[in-house]
């Protein structure tokens, strides 16, 4: 099922429950002092290992900027490179140790989050675990997603969230999650998942998994990002929306984000070198205010237009749907919405999720409080 | 110590020219005329070969000399002879040695001369061993770097060795297509290209034919194309034409609703001393209107040509464009 041509474990954590599956997985595993250092990305997926937990893991999202609005998620670094290959993937000039790296430290990760969010008890945090890599790639070997969703369900003022491009999800179906953990798919038409979205789980696989985990009682999120322009992808994204509402009722989606292709400049050579077959980095595009190249304002309206329009056409009013790291012009244009700041944006989902999900926030959200927040 | 002879040796038994490293043409000049004018002086560098191959010596430096003498009719010439035993490093130390100003001022013709080194049959050990003293790290990769640069086609190549080309800029060219390096250089016959301007072309070209799908061939059956290319306006200007023509192609979206934005900003015929500004790549939403006075009577004009209705609707159009 995976490509490890090694496989190692922290001294650490040689007690820990991903040790031992992976020792059984693999027959025999290294045991070392520093999880081993691969300067090479795809060599990376090739490695891995079993990690403890290193310095903080919870984190404000890193694509914090000023005129492209974040939602003000947190991420946890629970998981870093996958065994995926997205030719867009931003991890290709990002890791400087390109090594699998599973943490199998729950419990100091979990002891983490209940420092930070007991610090500000009247906020409810949404934290996923995709910044590094994804959240379910590895969970038929390590069950570390499943580890959380456990803890999550025991904790007060958060939800977790994560995000895949696979369908593994049948380890979780059966766990007392409490509706506290939120699984999530990043969406793409088919034909993107064949041409740029290589080794994950084609769109009927997560469509599926996506229906079990409804079943299963999970709050469900998608995200269509990045969005990529391709000849007929008006009637691809349209149909991908269709074909989502058939599987998940609105009432089962926590959120939506809809966002774009962007990538730093520099990592335009990487994905040429990497995939020179892939047309995505000679599209029309910009350098933002942010240092990323992105599609042209125009042709973004566009995209988010069209999908935000069959999102309402399938999806109904119900569902809230943001855009992820886009101007505020963009939102107006798009969903009609002036947003404020991070803070604001913040309070909008936290509000959606106390009037749709009763029992999930633990307090009523007081938009002047978010508002102060200071990202 | 490898022993060195000083000795006059028959042209006819100089055969073996393996390690003729070729220089450009102009490079070559200078020493030719100096030949002309003073004969031959300098004594070439050759090695003793084996009896059995049939070839007595092996020409190693002086290649320009050794022609002159040919072409002159010179029987014999002074040759410094290397032994039978000298080792491919001491010849290739002689080279390198022998050609270290001409290589050291110049990136590309550092290349030049690794890429003859490897083709003339010395290791790639031994060439990378002294990779360091050609200012490059003594890395295999450096080598097929090298070799890759030294594969593009010669007036790109020469083109890097007239601009001085760093080695990431010379190894640029080696990922772009050759059909499209080769039409593009051939430009230069009739339009003023800039090595900058080169770098964007291709480019730019190369993005706008992987988004379109279309070829170099049929950009140069373009009408527009053939318009810029054989109008009669000088060539700086036809640069000039065929830059924006080229940027229209790759950036269609930015140069449509640019374009429109520019017809607003003629309508709201501003004089001279007042301008709109607008973020060309659209992303701001903002628009710049600029007041120049250099009088103080000129200011009340410029406030009167602000308020005029004109104005304001041609900034709400500008900015619900952007």
């Amino acid at each position: 099922m995976y490509r490890i041509r090694t496989a190692s474990v922290s001294k650490s954590q040689l007690e820990s429950e991903q040790a031992r599956r992976v020792r059984e997985y693999f027959g025999t595993v290294d045991t070392v002092d520093e999880p081993p250092l691969v300067t090479d990305y795809a060599e990376g997926k090739t490695i891995l290992h079993i990690s403890e937990k290193r310095g903080q893991s919870l984190n404000l999202c890193a694509s914090m900027n000023e005129d492209y609005v974040c939602c003000g998620v947190h991420v946890l670094k629970s998981v870093s490179n996958c065994p995926f290959d997205c030719s867009y993937c931003v991890l290709q000039d990002y890791l400087t140790n390109a090594s699998i790296q599973v943490v199998a430290d729950t419990h100091g990760m979990i002891e983490e989050i209940r420092a930070r969010t007991a610090r500000e008890p009247w906020r409810f945090f949404r934290i996923g675990t995709w910044v590094l890599g994804d959240s379910l790639a590895f969970e038929p070997l390590t069950r570390s997603a499943s580890e959380l969703v456990l803890e999550f369900s025991k904790l007060r003022n958060c939800v977790l969230e994560l995000k895949t491009k696979s369908n593994h999800v049948d380890s979780l179906l059966d766990l007392p999650h409490g509706g506290r953990t939120v699984l999530a798919w990043s969406l793409n038409p088919e034909h993107v998942i064949a041409t740029e979205e290589h080794r994950t789980a084609s769109l009927d696989r997560r469509l599926a998994a996506l229906r079990k985990s409804v079943h299963a009682g999970y709050p469900v999120a998608l995200h269509f990002d990045p969005m990529l322009v391709f000849g007929g992808w008006e009637d691809a994204y349209e149909n991908l929306v269709r074909d989502v509402f058939a599987v998940v009722p609105s009432e089962r989606i926590a959120w939506i984000s809809i966002g774009s292709l962007r990538f730093n400049p520099e990592m335009k050579k990487s994905i040429e070198l990497r995939f020179p077959d892939s047309p995505i980095t000679a599209a029309e595009m910009i350098l933002g205010g942010d240092g990323k190249l992105r599609y042209v304002k125009p042709l973004r309206v566009a995209l988010y237009s069209h999908l935000y329009r069959a999102i309402r056409k399938y999806g109904g009013s119900d569902p809230f749907v943001y855009l992820c790291m886009e101007r505020r012009d963009v939102w107006k244009k798009v969903m009609g919405l002036e947003l404020r700041n991070i803070g604001h944006h913040d309070f909008e989902i936290t509000a959606s999720l106390d009037r749709r999900f009763p029992g999930l926030v633990h307090q009523k959200p007081e938009m002047q409080l978010y508002e102060s927040l200071q990202y | 110590m490898m022993e060195i002879r000083d000795l006059t040796v028959r042209t006819a038994d100089i055969q073996d020219f393996s390690f003729r490293f070729r220089k450009p043409e102009e490079s070559r000049e200078a020493l030719v005329r100096s030949l002309e004018e003073v004969g031959l002086i300098q004594p070439i560098v050759i090695r003793e070969r084996r009896a059995e191959t049939g070839v007595a010596y092996q020409l190693i430096d002086g290649f320009v000399r050794f022609a002159f003498a040919q072409r002159t009719g010179l029987s014999e010439v002074p040759c410094r002879v290397l032994p039978l035993a000298a080792p491919d490093e001491a010849v290739f130390r002689i080279l390198l040695q022998n050609h270290d100003s001409w290589l050291q001022s110049n990136v590309p013709r550092r290349i030049r001369f690794i890429v003859f080194a490897l083709g003339a049959g010395f290791s790639r050990d031994l060439v990378r061993e002294h990779l360091p003293r050609l200012g490059f790290a003594a890395r295999d990769e450096v080598l097929s770097k090298c070799e890759k640069v030294g594969s593009l086609p010669p007036p790109v190549f020469s083109f890097c060795e007239e601009k001085n080309f760093s080695f990431k800029q010379c190894f640029q060219f080696t990922r772009q297509p050759v059909e499209l390096l080769n039409e593009v250089f051939a430009w230069r016959d009739r339009v003023t290209l800039t090595a900058s301007l080169l770098e964007e072309f291709i480019m730019h070209l190369k993005d706008y034919f992987r988004a379109s799908g279309l070829r170099i061939d049929d950009f140069v059956k373009d009408k527009e194309f053939s318009d810029v290319m054989n109008s009669q306006a000088p060539s700086l200007d036809k640069a000039g034409r065929l830059r924006q023509l080229i940027l229209r192609r790759r950036f269609p979206i930015l140069s449509l609703v640019n374009g429109r934005l520019e017809a607003l900003q003629t309508g709201m015929g501003f004089p001279g001393n007042i301008s709109v500004e607008w973020d060309r790549t659209l992303e701001r939403r903002e628009v710049k209107l600029s007041v120049r006075v250099r009088e103080l009577e000129d200011w009340p004009k410029a406030l009167a040509e602000l308020r005029r209705p004109e104005v304001g609707s041609g900034v709400e159009h500008i900015l619900s464009e952007l």
